[in-house]
């Protein structure tokens, strides 16, 4: 699956889960998840990693100072679940 | 009298995990003297260290310099100023770098990992008078002015010792606790550092967030093992069917925990959960287990005050009663059902906040002419949110959105936004709830 397709899958993934009224086209691919941006918030994160649990079959985890990174835009979100997805 | 003097002893007792280390009491008195020589000479410490180890550090230091340690309900830069109009000698103390918008607002602050390296020798063993503040505990009420609640020594050492017999920690060996709460909220002040403290459990330095994370932390951890956590992360950690190690106890506050989440947790986890209600004014009040289905009781010391009608609660540590905001419901002297809460007050994923005092803020932003906030998705396993109504010709939901955050906690910031051309008040100037359920039927339920 390339890049794109998993961001736009990732992206409506995310509202639904989270039943956000922004339509999945509208989410930025470098545009900022939490805090502003989307304006997602602690909820939100733990609402998404069990979807992305479920879904990608992987746990989401904030061990490392990489967490920052990870959860700062759909890309890097979607990058960091090609990494590890199992299914 | 209570003081810190059994931890600074030479011998083995672990104060704290961290990074997969114990953290000896002889390695905490080491620690406590060098911030203690480090802090600057200022009054009051907002203390936003994350490490739970640090935090605990730079509260014992505070109190050694006879400096009162400001608990925020948000670490917000306009919160902070606002509480420094009351308490000019403020400073920060930090242990990872500020947040930018922090850094702007021109704090003084120290960061824990910059002191000068080298030990100082630890001095006498700190013997606090249990009358000595050892905190200002603030909520943020309906006025929009946060009001300071005065936690003495003898009271946080008070209710981690009631609590603990409470809940059975005197027939347990000595363990760990891990909290997914932060240490700056009232429950994670009692549960996850005093509760330890008192008992002679250790501390986990760690704030685990994922479920994954939850495991992990308690697996790296000797038991028997205590998990101070909320309903939103048993929840998360249910619906993951999450592996965890060996339980002593679950441990749940901030939002009432449904019976059906109890029994699922208690099953999945082989642990009793125990709730514990309390609020910042008060502190930890009463307990229950869930599954029991029974009456909360009041932890042992407290009281009812007097009459059936009036919601006051006594306790030997604080003068005078406390007002209980929820509704009870009086069995007897001692236990009571949790009948509803106080309509003012909203409850976000543990996070409460005066529905009066976020409607002030959101009609603060420059450019609002009218806005009212309103709670939505109140039915019982999804997490309530806020929404919002706004007159503010000019602006943009986003511009809404992002002047709230600078000044509420991110749960608080409402979605969506929805702008109006007016609010339906009547000619008192009044919102009917006919209006309001009407607007939140046409605009936020017709998917």
């Amino acid at each position: 699956m390339s890049e794109t397709d998993l961001e736009s899958e990732l992206a409506q993934l995310i509202v639904n889960t989270l039943n956000l009224d922004t339509p999945a086209t509208d989410i930025e691919a470098e545009a900022a998840l939490f805090g502003e941006g989307l304006g997602l918030d602690s909820i939100d994160a733990l609402e998404l990693a069990m979807a992305i649990s479920k879904k990608y079959g992987f746990q989401l985890r904030s061990d490392d100072s990489d967490n920052a990174r990870i959860f700062s835009s759909l890309r890097a979100l979607a990058a960091h679940i090609q990494a590890n997805r199992t299914t | 009298m209570l003081n810190l003097s059994p931890l600074i002893t030479p011998d083995s007792r672990t104060v704290a995990w961290r990074d997969g280390a114990l953290v000896s009491t002889g390695q905490f008195a080491l620690d406590l003297s060098r911030l203690v020589a480090a802090l600057p000479d200022r009054g009051h410490v907002v203390n936003l260290c994350e490490d739970r180890y640090l935090f605990l550090l730079g509260m014992a230091a505070a109190m050694e310099r006879l400096q009162v340690n400001l608990l925020l309900p948000n670490r917000t830069p306009e919160l902070i100023l606002q509480i420094r109009e009351q308490l000019p000698d403020l400073y920060l103390l930090c242990d990872r770098p500020l947040e930018a918008e922090l850094q702007a607002a021109g704090l003084p602050a120290l960061d824990i990992n910059t002191l000068p390296a080298g030990d100082v020798p630890p001095s006498q063993p700190p013997a606090w008078p249990p009358e000595q503040t050892l905190a200002l505990a603030f909520t943020s009420g309906s006025t929009g002015i946060p009001r300071p609640n005065r936690k003495t020594w003898q009271c946080l050492l008070e209710v981690a010792r009631v609590t603990a017999k409470r809940l059975g920690m005197d027939r347990l060996a000595a363990g760990s606790v891990v909290a997914t709460v932060p240490a700056q909220h009232m429950y994670g002040l009692e549960a996850s550092v005093m509760l330890p403290l008192q008992s002679g459990w250790a501390l986990c330095a760690s704030r685990p967030f994922f479920p994954a994370d939850i495991g992990r932390e308690l697996q790296a951890v000797p038991g028997p093992r205590i998990l101070v956590t909320t309903p939103v992360h048993i929840r998360a950690l249910v619906m993951e069917k999450q592996v965890l190690p060996e339980l002593a106890m679950i441990v749940s506050a901030t939002a009432p925990l449904s019976v059906e989440l109890a029994r699922q947790a208690e099953a999945m986890f082989d642990a009793p959960v125990m709730e514990i209600f309390g609020f910042t004014e008060l502190g930890s009040a009463a307990t229950r287990r869930t599954v029991d289905q029974g009456p909360w009781q009041l932890l042992d010391g407290l009281r009812f005050a007097g009459h059936n009608d009036r919601n006051e609660i006594l306790a030997p540590y604080i003068d005078g009663p406390t007002t209980v905001s929820d509704v009870i419901e009086r069995v007897d002297e001692q236990r009571f059902y949790l009948r509803g809460r106080d309509s003012d007050m909203v409850n976000i994923a543990g996070k409460r906040a005066s529905l009066a005092e976020l409607n002030l803020r959101l009609n603060d932003v420059n450019g609002v002419v009218d806005g009212v906030m309103v709670v939505t998705g109140e039915d019982g396993e999804t997490v309530s949110r806020l929404a919002a109504f706004v007159v503010a010709p000019g602006l943009s939901t986003e511009d809404i959105s992002a002047a709230l955050r600078r000044s509420l906690d991110p749960v608080f910031v409402p979605r969506p936004v929805i702008m109006l051309q007016h609010l339906p008040r009547n000619d008192t100037g009044k919102l009917p709830r006919a209006a309001l359920d009407e607007l939140i039927r046409t605009h936020l339920q017709d998917n």
